[in-house]
């Protein structure tokens, strides 16, 4: 019972196969639809491995793969005589972080209100000093605590309150 | 069977574009996780306090600090009155160990006057801070 079937299979999935013409002669060797289908196959996952691999080049870097980084206060003040909060923020995080919007009281201050210490950009261990003019979002009242949120471009944020004096 | 060869490729593709992603990007956030935990701890471990300043005459003053937690701590800036500090003159960014003094030297950004208070702000570079109110 056990050769038989080992002979079965020898000869249905043997390696070559004839192609027998409409007189019965052997008219060219080939290969079995077995073999081929593998062939294929192993092709097929070779070229989605090579495609793969050439627009993951392109398309590996976009969206979700970029984590937030870590800001933290030093000190803040609040000047209720020029209306001004300064901010000395640190990225205590890994890589830089890009300042992109400053909200006081969920109001969010114009980019020509803002300035900082260097470009806005905060490297790693590094400390921006933060001016934002609130004239025309919020009037600074001494003893009043304000609520300030900076956003980066990453997603990373913080949020502090300041008091004006 | 070209046909179903072609959606294989697809497929297979698509598979591994989808999986290779999604474990690049859990990857990052369980490093991220990581990184964030280990920071929090290291600053929930720091304890640190001002135990004397001395004034040096005109601007200059020299700050003692007690690191009394459990890591080494640098401190790396100092604010007066929340204005930085921009001229050190010693103990800047150097470690003070734990149950361990150490000192920081620096030229204060607003005039020192006697009888005045002040508010002294020095930060670790783990971003902890520790603020003092200092009577001259």
């Amino acid at each position: 019972m056990v050769l038989k079937s080992i002979i079965y299979i020898k000869s249905r999935y043997t390696l070559i196969a004839r192609w027998i013409d409409m007189l019965g002669r052997y008219e060219r060797s080939g290969i079995s639809t077995f073999v081929a289908v593998l062939l294929l196959m192993v092709l097929a996952v070779s070229a989605g491995a090579v495609i793969y691999a050439y627009t993951m080049g392109y398309l590996g870097g976009l969206g979700g793969t970029r984590t937030p980084g870590t800001l933290s206060l030093d000190t803040a003040i609040a000047n209720v005589t020029s209306n001004e909060i300064v901010a000395y923020v640190r990225n205590i995080g890994k890589g830089s972080l890009d300042i992109d919007k400053i909200y006081v009281e969920d109001k969010l201050v114009p980019d020509n209100k803002i300035s900082f210490s260097g470009d806005g950009i905060i490297e790693e261990g590094e400390v921006e000093t933060i001016t934002i003019n609130c004239t025309g979002t919020v009037t600074l009242t001494s003893g009043i605590t304000y609520e300030v949120k900076i956003v980066c471009t990453d997603g990373t944020h913080l949020t502090f309150s300041v008091k004006g004096s | 069977m070209v046909a179903s060869l072609i959606l294989l490729l697809i497929v297979t593709t698509l598979g591994t574009f989808l999986y290779s992603y999604t474990l690049t990007s859990t990857g990052l956030q369980q490093d991220y996780l990581r990184s964030q935990v280990e920071l929090e701890s290291e600053r929930a471990g720091e304890r640190f306090r001002i135990v004397s300043v001395l004034w040096l005459g005109g601007d200059r003053l020299n700050v003692t600090i007690l690191n009394y937690g459990l890591i080494d701590i640098a401190i790396v800036d100092v604010y007066i009155d929340g204005v930085r500090v921009s001229t050190y003159y010693g103990g800047r960014g150097e470690e003070i160990y734990t149950s361990e003094l150490g000192w920081i030297c620096f030229d204060s950004p607003i005039p020192i006057e006697a009888d005045s208070t002040y508010e002294i702000t020095i930060v670790s570079e783990r971003g902890v801070t520790h603020v003092y109110l200092w009577e001259n």
